[in-house]
């Protein structure tokens, strides 16, 4: 037991140590941009696994929060308003837009959510595309303001490399941290029985809307530091396609797993641009890998390691 | 303590429960037994809330708790153990425990004494207790869903057919728990069961279900030796 927990620590340090050295290696900008925008998704991924991993209900509309977060903040940061503002704005919207959708449809038990979820995505891509001169219609909008606190702000993709880092650690810390609070364990609970959830006295609407919200704070969040660290942003990469894409990386990485939702999002944001040179058959690899993985290790790329384990331990 | 009196419910234009009348008293084991689909599950399920009657009056502790929400019918002391046991496999045993005490806000010090109470009765579960639900055997998991439902701190308890898909041998071990719980702590129990011979030992009183109607009652004994449940319910 010991041991494990040690070797577990070991890894854990090297694997921190490799993070933190890959811009020393990698000078290649694109490489860490690259590297920056799988951060990103990573932590727009953990958010839906809170809704969706954790608490089992389905929502397609993650990338219309990340999509709400970007837009808020590069409009509002180039009408003039400071950095700060963005974060507090971001979440305010998204939180208004889950409200709305979730306390219709969350109380219903089937999947009014994952439909509603669809729409919803659908509406924010359409006011984005129409909206043009807000929102700079299908161009997107360009030469945002990046980040900045009291006049102090990362330059260059590395140093936006470290602040994504530690902006991608907090929200692990905080996803630990609330998986093992009493919200936690009524997330877990309401996705393996609701009704036994509810009998041990489990506000399973209330933990459903809440996984919901955390859930958008977290895209409305990733959302803003796209914007601002991306510095140009388009419907595309926050459309309908984006939102199925976020949910293949939770279940390829492994759904209800942290660090899945990582592995998850590193794989398929860095996979893609690694087949690029494949040209028209890359998309053919790219879907059998995803089917490999998910028929041959159903929980997914974080659970292939502990399988391992577990063979290994009884070969012996 | 609990009355349920003429007591209607529907599923859609079905109706399952055709006015129902029964009570429990205070520190009492009470019997419901009566074969599939006599509508046992129903009556559970309505008292403690997901369901709502059509008409008819359930009395706890002299409220009406007819339109109550389940999460406040758990917090009043009413803790019902569903059927099919339906402990959260993907939390630990502790969780599993702990999650039961989710109506209410209790202090760390009185969550860590409740588990210890569980504990000392299940000895099975403290052997277990960090591994995950979805590893345990069926009367471990019989065992933590009531250990579960002891956690909300009831003063009665429901327990929807407890012996189902359990080994004669494991039956026999829930059953002397139940007995013991309600013998050291006072708890009355409510218990529904297909497994008559098991409920009319050791319940004091049953009630006998056919569709929805009740069609006998008195002490368990007496109905243990009534000819009509010897043949209906006990295998002549
Ligand atoms: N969700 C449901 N919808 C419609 N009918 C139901 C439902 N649940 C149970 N029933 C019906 O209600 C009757 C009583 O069921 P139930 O209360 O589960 O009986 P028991 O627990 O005694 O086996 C049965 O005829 C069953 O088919
Ligand atoms: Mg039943």
């Amino acid at each position: 037991m010991k041991t494990s927990r040690l070797k577990t620590r070991i890894a854990l340090a090297l694997f921190a140590i490799a993070v933190l050295t890959i811009p020393l290696a990698a000078r290649d900008g694109y490489i860490i941009q690259l590297l920056n925008i799988a951060m990103l998704n990573a932590i727009v991924v953990l958010g839906l696994n809170f809704a969706t991993g954790w608490t089992g209900q389905i929502n397609f509309g993650q990338a219309a929060f990340y999509g709400l977060g970007a837009y808020t903040t590069a409009i509002a940061t180039k009408a003039g308003l400071p950095w700060i503002s963005t974060p507090f704005l971001a979440v305010a919207v998204v939180v208004a837009a889950s409200l709305v959708l979730g306390l219709p449809t969350l109380r219903l038990r089937t999947y009014y959510l994952a439909m509603t979820t669809i729409g919803f995505g659908e509406i924010v891509r359409l006011i984005i595309v129409h909206w043009e001169p807000v929102t700079g219609g299908t161009s997107g909008l360009r030469a945002i303001p990046g980040i900045s606190l009291f006049g102090f702000g990362p330059q260059g993709q590395i140093q936006h490399y470290y602040v994504l880092i530690a902006v991608l650690a907090v929200a692990v810390l905080v996803a630990v941290r609330i998986r093992h609070s009493a919200l936690g364990r009524a997330m877990i609970a309401t996705k393996d029985s609701e009704i036994a959830a509810e009998q041990s006295g489990v506000d399973t609407t209330r933990t459903k809307l809440l996984a919901f919200i955390i859930g958008a704070i977290y895209a409305g969040l990733a959302g803003c530091l796209y914007a601002s660290s991306i510095r140009f942003i388009s419907p595309d990469s926050f459309s309908g396609i984006q939102a199925v894409l976020l949910m293949t990386m939770l279940i390829v990485g492994g759904m209800g797993s942290i660090a899945g939702c990582i592995i998850g999002a590193a794989a398929l944001t860095l996979l893609p641009e690694a087949l690029r040179f494949l040209g028209q058959w890359y998309l053919v690899l790219y879907g059998l890998g995803v089917i490999v993985v998910i028929v041959l290790a159903p929980g997914g790329l974080a659970s292939i390691a502990s399988t391992i384990r577990l063979r290994l331990a009884g070969a012996r | 303590m609990l009355k349920v009196e003429n007591l209607r419910v529907s599923y859609g234009h079905i109706e399952v429960l055709k006015g129902i009348s029964f009570d429990v008293d205070p520190g009492e084991i009470v019997a419901l037994i009566g074969g599939n689909g006599a509508g046992k599950t129903t009556t559970l399920s309505t008292i403690s809330g997901l369901l709502r009657p059509t008409s008819g009056k359930i009395t706890w502790k002299g409220e009406t708790i007819n339109s109550a929400a389940v999460e406040n019918i758990v917090s009043a002391g009413v803790a019902h153990c569903p059927e099919g046991r339906r402990i959260f496999p993907g939390l630990t045993v502790r969780e599993n425990l702990i999650t039961g005490t989710a109506s209410r806000s209790y202090r760390k010090s009185e969550i860590e004494a409740d588990l210890a109470l569980v504990l000392d009765l299940f000895p099975r579960l403290k052997e277990r207790f960090t591994q995950g639900g979805w590893s345990l055997s069926g009367g471990e998991q019989q065992m933590l869903a009531i250990g579960r439902a002891l956690m909300s701190r009831p003063s009665l308890l429901m327990l929807d057919e407890p012996s189902l898909g359990l080994a004669p041998i494991v039956i026999e071990q829930v059953f002397d728990k139940i007995l013991e719980l309600n013998k050291r702590t006072g708890l009355s129990v409510l218990l529904v069961e297909q497994n008559s011979a098991m409920a009319l030992d050791i319940s004091a009183r049953a009630f006998v279900m056919e569709t929805g109607t009740i069609t006998l009652s008195g002490p368990s004994a007496a109905l243990a030796d009534d000819p009509r449940i010897r043949e209906a319910y006990l295998g002549g």
